[in-house]
């Protein structure tokens, strides 16, 4: 074990004391707040120029409603603070008739072309007829360059929408404010169930914020993902090093497989942790800062990290087995390709297994060895239903297969760490690791 | 003198092939051994086998006393064939760790020891990657004797080593040996192996082909060669009766007898006739015995491990 430890500490002090370590440390954080600065500076580069739009309104009763609600939106954009996301001014204009005819159609789609216009509508007088079963009004025409997305088109739908439910209201003889707040729909205040305090005392039920529900466990599993993928190159790369610089005969004049790959993951489990460690107290310090601390799951901490040890000692055993079959980086890179794609699997499914973390689905994915860590810890952090029988046991399960991928891997690294030239084929490598 | 190492019938296959044929060896303790034999004739996986690095298939290793466990014995140093190192470590700290794996944790004073006999001490706090070749082979040679093993096994440990260097290891080998420090290296120098051995022992296509020190080796296998300066002709020598042959290397002659012939009556033989200013049995060298018995020519190896 004290060999294990020698090497487990070279192995921590080569990758934390990497360049590569330290940069892809810092790169994270840099990443997702360039992004979000990114968003930022986009949103503030959107075109808020004045948009001219004719409306060719046959239905006569639109424009007005139309007029005032461009009104509105232009005054609003007067009164936006500095530094707060403006929209364009609607410019609307009346076409000189309700119905256009072709050349007058012609003549504003040049002005479209020529940006002079940005678009220009008709509404024809049957939009006013109430839609029946079996026909429907004329839709509205919108000429434009623009994009489907583009605001200003929104907008007018909005608009026009509205304005012709109000006429078709009216023409029923109902008032649209009777029937706006008739229309209201239920949206349910999601608490926590209630229950009994140690004291006796019925403790009020917390209210479930949705946001928190799904981006808190969806950010411990992606913490623990990319541990996974940032030190498995790292330790792939140091055990193909050692064979490629020859130090692999020399260790091994020294400590046994076992040891030697123990060592190995000792350390990697170390750094591994270093980095989650630095990310979840820039999470929390964050949380604390922004006085959110009370959506950070603190209660699951443990749990994480018991997670992550795992994690990482499933993956990295396979990762060491596969740097002692290689030769050179190259040769990893197949062999590399499934075990990543195992690593990404809970990626696909996340969402349902957080959809319904008591399902028979999420229990089963839940308890799938290499899912466990990431899912689990999903599950956990999004229910406090989930009976303790559950992590416990998977994560017995994963210490099973951790224990077998170790026994296996320790072979491949015993016959392959000493062996040079080209890559095993899949047979050879089951053959290392029934006959050791 | 008790043996550190004792091979009893050890066979290791690869597949068909096979490495170490059923080998017997004892190495007894504080002696050099060299390990000899051409390329590809089971040197280094026998000197893996000694370390527990592999596993024999058949045959029994007992290294001090001890049958073959699983784990490396720390009381073993060993310098490998293929050698690496970290290269971005410290000299210093890549010394401590592998006297660290050796069980030793207080090797600094050995290692200071070392670098500053090798003249590497102002390279101690440099990384290894600014190391020459030449720096980088003493730095590996430390790093196997630096936790104080009583058995050292090197593998080539002189090859790609300068004429001075060479002598470096070669003195700190001798020195180890004073110490009590078993020693056994293989090699293809075999003038290095003559001096420096007590013991050689070669083997040929996993077989053991010779064993003993130079004075057995010399009796059983040498050819018998006597250098003479005389004012007889070559073609006379040539023809005196028990030498197999005759050659001119300028002030002598260089005799090799026929098996059956006592160089003593051979020289009374020549006082009869001449006068001889020099008359000298020629100790055989190792390596035309190594010639003889690996050469392309040579058969002499294949019947040998049929009766060894």
């Amino acid at each position: 074990m004290s060999k294990s430890l020698v090497i487990a500490g070279r192995e921590f002090h080569a990758t934390v004391g990497s360049k590569s370590f330290v940069i892809g440390l810092a790169i994270m954080p840099v990443i997702i707040v360039g992004s979000i600065a990114l968003q930022h500076y986009a949103r503030d580069r959107i075109d808020v120029s004045d948009k001219r739009i004719v409306i060719a309104d046959a239905t006569g009763k639109l424009w007005e409603p139309l007029r005032q609600a461009a009104e509105a939106h232009n005054t609003a954009q007067e009164t936006v603070p500095e530094g707060e996301p403006r929209e364009s001014r609607y410019l609307l204009e009346l076409a000189s008739t309700g119905t256009l005819d072709d050349e007058t159609r012609l003549k504003l789609s040049d002005q479209v072309r020529a940006g002079e216009l940005y678009a220009f509508v008709e509404l024809p007088a049957e939009l006013l007829d109430s839609p029946t079963a079996a026909t429907l009004p004329p839709a509205p025409r919108f000429y434009s360059l623009s994009r489907i997305t583009s605001p200003p088109r929104r907008w007018l739908e909005q608009r026009i929408s509205g304005a012709l439910r109000t006429q078709r209201f009216q023409a029923a003889g109902l008032d649209p404010d009777v029937v706006a707040r008739l229309n209201m729909p239920v949206r349910f205040e999601t608490l926590e169930p209630f229950e009994r305090s140690a004291s006796g005392e019925l403790r009020e039920p917390e209210r479930q914020d949705r946001e928190t529900a799904l981006f808190v466990p969806m950010g411990a599993m992606m913490l623990m993902v990319i541990s996974i993928f940032m030190t498995a190159q790292g330790l792939v790369q140091s055990v193909v090093e050692e064979k490629q610089l020859r130090i692999a005969e020399v260790l091994m004049g020294s400590v046994n497989p076992t040891q030697l790959m123990a060592g190995k993951l000792l350390g990697n489990v170390g750094a591994s942790l270093v980095m989650v460690t630095v990310y979840l107290s820039g999470g929390i310090g964050l949380a604390w800062y922004y006085e959110s601390l009370d959506i950070v799951p603190l209660h699951l901490l443990g749990w994480f990290f018991v997670y992550q040890v795992l994690a990482v000692l499933l993956f990295g055993s396979i990762f060491v087995a596969i740097g002692a079959a290689c030769s050179n980086m190259s040769e990893t890179q197949n062999l590399m390709l499934p075990v990543m794609l195992l690593a990404m699997l809970p990626m696909f499914i996340w969402f349902n297994v957080l959809q319904d973390p008591l399902s028979q689905f999420a229990v089963a994915a839940s308890l799938f060895p290499t899912a466990t860590p990431f899912l689990m810890i999903l599950r956990q952090a999004a229910s406090p239903a989930i009976p303790l029988w559950q992590p416990l046991l998977g994560i017995s399960l994963v210490l099973v297969a951790t224990a077998v991928v170790v026994f296996l891997a320790g072979r491949v690294f015993r016959v392959g760490i000493l062996s040079q030239g080209k890559a095993p084929s899949l047979a050879e490598l089951a053959t290392w690791m029934a006959r050791g | 003198m008790p043996a550190t190492v004792e091979l009893h019938q050890v066979t290791k296959t690869y597949g068909p092939h096979v490495a170490v044929d059923a080998l017997d060896w004892t190495i007894p303790e504080g002696s050099i051994c060299g390990f000899i034999g051409p390329n590809g004739s089971g040197k280094t996986t026998t000197l893996r086998l000694i370390l527990r690095i592999l596993y024999a298939d058949r045959g029994q290793i007992r290294v001090f006393g001890q049958d073959q466990g699983t784990t490396a014995d720390d009381r073993v140093g060993y310098l490998p064939e293929e050698r690496g190192l970290y290269k971005k470590m410290k000299v210093r700290d890549l010394l401590r760790f592998f006297a660290r794996l050796k069980g030793r944790h207080d090797a600094s004073a050995d290692i200071a020891k070392w670098l500053e006999r090798f003249g590497l001490s102002e390279w101690a706090d440099k990384k290894v990657e600014a190391l020459s070749k030449g720096m980088s082979q003493k730095v590996q040679f430390i790093a196997a004797v630096a936790a104080r093993p009583r058995l050292l096994i090197l593998d080539e440990p002189f090859s790609g080593l300068d004429p001075v260097n060479t002598r470096v290891i070669e003195d700190a080998v001798l020195d180890l040996r004073k110490e009590g420090i078993t020693v056994i290296f293989s090699t293809h120098d075999m003038e290095t192996a003559e001096d420096l051995c007590d013991t050689i022992c070669m083997i040929y296509r996993g077989r053991k082909v010779l064993d003993g020190n130079m004075e057995e080796i010399g009796q059983k296998y040498g050819q018998k060669i006597v250098r003479l300066q005389t004012e007889a002709s070559p073609e006379a020598c040539q023809t005196l009766p028990g030498v197999a042959s005759c050659r001119s290397q300028g002030v002598y002659q260089e005799l090799q007898l026929a098996d059956q012939t006592d160089p003593q009556a051979l020289l009374k033989m020549i006082l009869e006739n001449h006068a001889v200013r020099h008359f000298e049995i020629v100790r055989p060298r190792l390596r035309d015995i190594f010639l003889r018995l690996a050469g392309p020519e040579s058969h002499e190896a294949e019947e040998i491990t049929h009766h060894v």
